[in-house]
């Protein structure tokens, strides 16, 4: 369990990183279909990401060795790694962002990022209240101590008087960030039914969370969702194994986080392809699935990959289109 | 265990402290120290500067500050690193060189074998005899062509990148050196986490023997791009100062660029270039500098060949792609059998192009500690017979599974 709570600050420096470089935030001419709301989206996130790195550090009693290590790891992150951050990011906004302007004039909507870590979108959305006016209520969920971090530095980035958190962390009753182990279902259900509308439509945020989840709790957690909630979206973003010759990367993958940070991908080689990974969500429909690499290749206007390719020298396309191949971006409504 | 590691042990980020093969426990302890000194009391902004960068250069710890200093404008580069004086031949390397290839004699061949026996175990060399093993390899380098000739039989290899036990097994594969001639294609530095011994060692081959190895420089040889993709990081880690990679990349000018292997296959790292029709042309080129932005040296270290003809803009910002109808036209004026580069993974370890007039040699295994492509290196024997051993990565028993340094993924 530790082992990967700590995976979130391994997310949470790359993020920073990216940020730091310049790869995100970026404007929605990046797309080549441009979102509404997206800039308004992006306001702030430099800066909400930085005050909440530098709060780490005076927060807790742990922080500052925390802060050291984000800051260490944020500055030798290399420019494969800043590209795929990039592109995981705007994998799971671009839905999210296209799902909330969809639903934005008649409908109320709630989302739920479920192993949310240090992740700030909740933020994105909560400040932004005159444009995401139909977000009812955002739930962050995780494990216990990620679910105390979080709190204690939003309280304490609140306390500095500072604009990016209000006084009332709940935002008036609009956010929780509620503890729960994802491999207790039962509990996780009840936890989601008592601070959330079953009735309104639901949007369900699983990066790289359920990649850490047996196969059949992960099923389980699918298929319960789908039968709880009327209607949603599911956004997903998780690594795959490589199916057939193409293997490889997952094998040495899922051997070098269990041999160096007892961190265990228990469906890598099993959901190993983008027909395995997405065949989960068989109750539902609009399911579609791309591997990051044509994710890259669809997605992003050629103004945008120029402009990518002048903040750092990426030497190595073939090192980026391996990676990319063996990650994946999936949503699905119902 | 006190508080400090404990703390550590919860947080197992792989940072660039633990990388080496050292235990977890201690080599935090040892590293408490210095992170005291560290910029711990600094404030990152959001342009993620360390508020008080410009107290910090005598700092060691403080790596890379030229790097974040960048702030999302890539073109900065160049005057960043002006501002911390890293400007060529500052390590004084080649302040004295000889008008004479340098003879060897028994005592400085003493003194290579030292040196290549401690390198051989994955140990690096102090930063005195780093410097004269520099110097030695500038009064050898410095008198080797543009376009170096080489003999067959000859074993060539691709990119190394700092897998120093992937290197060690290479050698296994392909035979001792001295015994097997050897040509390496560039790129020794930058990604694996052991490019000071790997250059070192190589370097230390080469002076030692001159004619039986030949090492030409690759894209990743460049003060530019080692700032960004390792090798500076980890001489500052393993000598507390940049001296030791000023030194290098000063001796990475006097690399020569291509050879030329019985007048029929060209070898170098990238590709061709527009600017270059014949190989005469290369000779004429002054390559004893840092790897231009653009130009033909450039292109012969960075351009990669392409299924679409012509001549085309490279996706790496750098160099160009060439079709095969270029290639064909290279060989022929040149009257060629082959062009033998680098510069790319391919998963087999070797790939043909351009219906066999362009071959590409990988020799990193497992790259990165991540990708899964196997290596290879291919021999050709004296009658220009060729032929490619593939390899994997080497085995490593005994190494403490708990302190290796994982590679980047996105978790």
């Amino acid at each position: 369990m530790q082992s990967i709570q700590q995976t979130d600050f391994d997310a949470f420096s790359a993020k920073l990183a990216c940020i730091s470089k310049g790869y995100l935030p970026t404007n929605r001419q990046a797309l080549i279909d441009p979102i509404e709301k997206w800039d308004q989206f992006y306001q702030d996130y430099k800066s909400l990401y930085f005050e909440y790195l530098n709060t780490i550090k005076i927060s807790t009693l742990k922080g500052k060795r925390l802060f050291l290590k984000i800051t260490r790891a944020m500055q030798s992150s290399q420019p494969v790694m800043n590209y795929g951050t990039y592109l995981r990011t705007l994998s799971i906004d671009i839905p999210l962002l296209q799902y909330l302007n969809s639903n934005l004039i008649h409908k109320q909507c709630q989302i739920v990022n479920l192993g949310c870590g240090s992740d700030l979108r909740c933020l994105q959305i909560l400040n932004n209240k005159d444009i995401f006016p139909h977000v009812i209520k955002y739930i962050d969920l995780d494990f216990k101590e990620s679910v105390e971090l979080k709190q204690s530095i939003l309280k304490s980035i609140s306390s500095s008087q500072n604009s990016l958190v209000p006084i009332d962390t709940t935002w008036g009753g609009r956010f929780e960030a509620v503890a729960s182990d994802l491999n207790d279902l039962d509990n996780t259900l009840l936890i989601l039914k008592s601070k959330l509308d079953v009735k309104i439509p639901t949007i369900f945020i699983t990066e790289c969370t359920l990649c850490y989840i047996k196969e059949k709790e992960s099923q389980d957690l699918i298929d319960s969702i789908r039968t709880v909630f009327d209607s949603g979206l599911w956004i997903s973003y998780d690594p795959i194994g490589g199916a057939n010759s193409d293997n490889r990367f997952g094998i040495i993958m899922k051997e070098n986080l269990l041999m160096s940070r007892n961190l265990d991908l228990p469906t890598l080689l099993l959901y190993n392809s983008k027909e395995s990974y997405s065949n989960r969500w068989k109750n539902y429909k609009d399911v579609k699935i791309q591997n990051m690499w044509d994710f890259l290749n669809s997605n992003l206007h050629p103004m945008e990959l120029k402009r990518l390719q002048s903040l750092q020298f990426l030497d190595e396309f073939e090192e980026l289109k391996i990676m990319q191949n063996h990650y994946v971006t999936m949503n699905a409504r119902w | 265990m006190d508080m400090d590691m404990d703390m550590d042990m919860d947080v197992p980020m792989h940072d660039a402290m633990s990388e080496q093969l050292i235990p977890t426990i201690n080599e935090d302890s040892n590293n408490s120290d210095n992170e005291n000194n560290d910029n711990t009391n600094n404030t990152i902004n959001s342009n993620g500067n360390n508020n008080d960068n410009n107290n910090n250069n005598n700092n060691n710890n403080n790596n890379n500050n030229n790097i974040t200093n960048n702030g999302g404008n890539g073109g900065d580069n160049e005057n960043d690193y002006q501002e911390i004086d890293f400007k060529p031949g500052s390590s004084g390397i080649a302040d004295n060189k000889s008008n004479k290839p340098l003879e060897l004699n028994p005592s400085n061949i003493n003194q290579l074998d030292a040196w290549i026996e401690k390198l051989s175990k994955c140990e690096i060399l102090s930063e005195d005899d780093v410097s004269r093993l520099c110097r030695m390899a500038v009064d050898v380098l410095q008198f080797e062509d543009n376009v170096q000739p080489v003999n067959v039989p000859v074993t060539i290899c691709g990119d190394i990148h700092g897998q120093f036990h992937d290197l060690m097994e290479l050698f296994k594969i392909g035979g001792p050196c001295p015994d097997t001639n050897y040509l390496f294609m560039g790129d020794y530095v930058d990604r694996g986490y052991y490019s000071v011994e790997t250059v070192s060692f190589l370097v230390a081959m080469k002076v030692r023997y001159p004619h039986r190895i030949t090492i030409l420089r690759g894209n990743h040889e460049s003060r530019q791009i080692t700032q960004v993709y390792g090798f500076y990081d980890e001489c500052l880690r393993k000598y507390g100062s940049a001296n030791v990679w000023k030194m290098f990349t000063d001796l990475f000018d006097y690399f020569p660029i291509t050879a030329l292997v019985d007048n029929k296959i060209f070898c170098l790292h990238g590709g061709l270039s527009p600017m270059i029709e014949t190989i005469d042309q290369v000779r004429e080129l002054n390559r004893i500098q840092e790897v231009p932005h653009e130009g033909p040296m450039c292109d012969l270290l960075w351009s990669d060949p392409d299924d679409r003809g012509g001549w085309g803009i490279s996706p790496r910002g750098a160099g160009f792609t060439f079709g095969q109808d270029i290639s064909e036209q290279f060989n022929h004026t040149n009257d060629l059998s082959l062009v033998a580069r680098a510069h790319q993974l391919v998963m087999e370890g070797y790939a043909w192009s351009h219906q066999q007039n362009v071959v590409t040699i990988f020799s990193a295994p497992n790259y990165c500690y991540r990708c899964g492509n196997q290596a290879a290196i291919m021999e050709v024997d004296e009658n220009n017979n060729r032929q490619f051993l593939q390899y994997d990565p080497s085995v490593r028993p005994g190494e403490p599974t708990v302190s290796r340094k994982t590679p980047d993924y996105f978790l």
